[in-house]
């Protein structure tokens, strides 16, 4: 037997694209980018099963014309969705390959191929994991060593679903998956080993990470070393195959215009009409202006249009226009000025259009941007990186690099009238725990159902529920008097946990929220972020609302036990039956006309009540006041409680 | 002196008072988390180049503590606590506060033991 140490391995980075993939080693003191055995330093992420073989990277690439309802890419974009997510339902009725569902409650998309006349389905993790096999097998080709560990890149506001299944991909392709790292932060450590990080002084610097399918922004504080996320935002869905799309339409309707004929449903012509578009679209950044041309596209007719700069950026500008809005909201949510950011790094294949470029550059008052890192390679040598100090492979100056990555979405639990009581605010860093004291709502109640929640909004309905559990055998005893502790622990690994304690019985009940089925997808972060925006005013009132309504309940329940606490010497039968039928009628009108009613009727309600208690004698106005307000903080305490019975 | 420092806690906004638990009731633990002597003299920028260095140092990426995750996350409480400025004065205050009580206590200690009876 060998001891293992003598066998030499070695841990790469991966950046795993939605179009393209790559792939870095940390040797010899500097990261190497590793070409394929077509001598590419990129490798398209596409598998491909032809009558005797199936094909990965660009042999799977260069043959799609030729066999596009077997050639899948895109795996990305489903990887962690369910199939009924809009977004996948929105995708697949581009991609010539045909997607299922798996028919379970999960409702998990499958890719289904034919091979050798058999059908076959794959999951997204399965077609990931063979594009991570390409690269490791590209990596152990050049390294003429094994590689059995790797850290892979996600987009930042990839979920947990979707980190999890992406490293599932990386252990379907036999990798221990070190670490997930955000793509915007591995950028950001290529160009900190670029650029001297090492001063004392702290900077901030602004990724933008615009690739084949996903767009990320993303502000960090850099300090001697030390990367700091400070805020994170994006859109899932905007890269560079959304602008090819769009010069494949205006393709389609000019040829439609000239032969009247639709060669939509001609999947071997529009894929190679992409093919040419996608080609089109670089050399515009470069050229102003390209013939596209295909021989024989559809029914025997060829095609040849002129297309110009200003003509693609005509046809694109809402997309570049719509990813300045990221950009905006992470300065906001780190407050920082524009003036603030001392280097804008431009990363991924589309920020080379001239057009995005001047739109960001406009942004910052003409501030010119950091080009000085490959826009194709940087994550994959941030990723080279990271893995080399995770794995102890670095020199000093690696070692000497630490990232602090951020959660990017709010975590809170459920309150009283259905409202969202946040723990972890969004863009916190990880790890991170956060604790706060709940009480009860009822008298007597002995336990708190604690329900978690993630999500920008005020009220938990419009948020995404991930879990639930139960806090028994609370001791007896009347509302607002118990203490329950509540707390949010997230590991560096980004798993979310959550205790509840009563102080007194020291009773523990907890939860760990890890890769729960049905969590959030990147749309739908995206969505409720940008709902959250929107709808920020509505929250504000209906929060208001909730809030007078539920303190006029708690008003209402000390009232009545004011009246019931004071003996007949202190109030004569006729005032309490006056009181009692008053305090009835109160409840009348919440139970039918408060479900329409808003913050001023609520308090309205209150000062009635309130004038009512002050026409009675002082002897018993101080009491019932005594009692109302027997203690203040228990009362408002009540407010902040999880109604359960 | 313990009594008095007590004292002073409790003098303190509830949260904070809550928040000293992390650092055993210690006024000065926040910056003692940092790696810091608790000073006026220190500016925002001080404070960020102390936690920057400390989170180096505790975090679990780098830390072969078994105890890592709870260090770095007192380093973190720390900073969180001294970046306000509020709450920064306040914890100088009680330092202050807490020096004047013990230099009167050893006062009186001394005077006592010179007036009274040599006992042990």
């Amino acid at each position: 037997m060998q001891p293992a140490s003598e066998e030499k391995s070695y841990a790469v980075g991966i950046d795993l694209g939605t179009t393209y993939s790559c792939v870095g080693v940390y040797k010899d003191g500097e990261v190497q980018i590793i070409a394929n055995d077509q001598g590419n330093r990129t490798t398209p992420s596409y598998v491909a099963w032809t009558e005797q073989e199936r094909l990965l990277g660009d042999a799977a690439k260069n043959q799609v014309a030729s066999n596009p309802t077997n050639t899948v890419f895109d795996a990305k974009r489903l990887i962690g969705r369910r199939f009924d997510d809009p977004i996948v339902q929105a995708d697949l009725k581009l991609w010539p390959f045909k997607v299922v569902s798996d028919g379970t409650k999960d409702d998990k998309p499958l890719i289904e191929i034919f091979y050798q006349g058999v059908a076959k389905k794959f999951h997204p993790e399965e077609i990931s994991s063979m594009i991570l096999t390409k690269m490791k097998q590209t990596a152990e080709a050049y390294l003429g060593h094994r590689v059995r560990e790797a850290v892979i890149t996600v987009p930042a506001y990839f979920n947990d679903a979707q980190r999890q299944a992406t490293k599932d991909a990386g252990e379907i392709a036999g990798l221990r998956v070190l670490r997930i790292v955000n793509e915007p932060t591995a950028a950001a450590i290529a160009y900190g080993l670029d650029k001297s990080t090492s001063a004392q002084k702290e900077t901030h610097i602004l990724v933008f990470d615009m690739g084949g399918g996903t767009f990320d922004v993303s502000v960090l504080a850099i300090q001697e070393s030390v990367f700091e996320v400070k805020a994170t935002a994006g859109d899932p869905h905007l890269g560079g195959e959304d602008f090819d799309n769009r010069i494949l339409s205006h393709c389609i309707a000019d040829f439609r215009r000239k032969y009247q004929s639709d060669p939509t449903r001609n999947q071997r012509a529009v894929r190679r009409l992409r093919t040419q578009c996608e080609r089109a679209k670089r050399l515009l950044s470069t050229q102003t202006s390209v013939t596209i041309e295909v021989d024989s596209l559809h029914e025997g007719n060829d095609f040849s249009i002129r297309l110009s700069r200003a003509k693609f950026e005509e046809l694109c500008l809402d997309y570049f226009k719509k990813a300045m809005e990221p950009v905006e909201q992470c300065l906001k949510d780190s407050n920082l000025p524009q003036k603030a950011i001392s280097d804008i790094v431009m990363v991924g294949g589309s920020t080379r259009i001239p057009k995005v470029q001047e739109l960001i550059k406009a942004f910052f008052h003409g501030k010119e941007l950091c080009k000085s890192i490959n826009p194709d390679e940087a994550v994959a040598y941030g990723a080279a990186v990271q893995a080399a100090i995770v794995s102890g492979h670095g020199s000093e100056e690696v070692q000497n690099m630490l990232l602090l990555d951020v959660a990017p979405l709010s975590l809170g639990i459920e309150t009283a009238g259905g409202m969202m009581q946040v723990l972890i605010e969004r863009n916190s860093t990880v790890s991170t725990s956060k604790s706060q004291d709940f009480t009860t709502f009822e008298d007597y109640q002995d336990h708190v159902d604690i329900s978690v929640y993630e999500g920008e909004r005020a009220m938990v309905k419009d948020n995404n529920f991930l879990g639930k559990f139960t806090l028994k055998d609370i001791p007896k005893s009347l509302r607002g008097v118990p203490k329950i502790q509540v707390t949010f622990t997230i590991d560096t690994n980004g798993i979310l946990q959550v205790s509840a304690e009563d102080a007194k019985s020291n009773k523990k009940s907890e939860i760990q929220i890890a890769n729960e089925k049905g969590r959030l997808t990147q749309n739908d972060i995206q969505k409720m972020l940008q709902e959250a925006e929107k709808y920020k005013g509505e929250d504000e009132i209906s929060k208001g609302d909730m809030l007078a309504k539920e303190e006029l309940k708690v008003y209402f329940q000390r009232f009545d036990k004011g009246i019931q606490d004071l003996d007949a010497s202190k109030l004569q039968e006729q005032d309490r039956e006056r009181l009692e039928k008053k305090l009835a009628d109160a409840y009348h009108w919440l139970e039918h006309d408060g479900l329409k009613a808003g913050k001023p009727e609520f308090e309205a309600k209150q000062k009635e009540l309130q004038a009512v208690m002050n026409t009675e004698t002082w002897t018993f106005a101080g009491h019932l006041h005594s009692a109302l307000y027997r203690n203040d903080w228990e009362w408002r305490a009540a407010l902040l409680v999880c109604r359960e019975f | 002196q313990r009594q008095a420092a007590e004292e002073l806690r409790s003098m303190l906004p509830e949260d904070l008072e809550e928040a000293l638990k992390d650092f055993e009731g210690d006024f000065c633990g926040p910056w003692r988390a940092l790696g810091l002597e608790a000073d006026v003299e220190l500016d925002e920028e001080d404070l960020r180049v102390a936690y920057r260095r400390a989170v180096r140092v505790e975090h679990p990426d780098t830390s072969q503590a078994p105890d890592a995750e709870e260090r770095f996350q007192r380093v973190r409480k720390a900073y969180a606590l001294l970046s306000d400025e509020g709450t920064r004065e306040l914890l100088l205050e009680a330092i202050e506060q807490q020096a004047s009580c013990f230099a009167e206590l050893s006062g009186l200690d001394l005077a006592d033991e010179e007036a009274g009876p040599a006992s042990s």
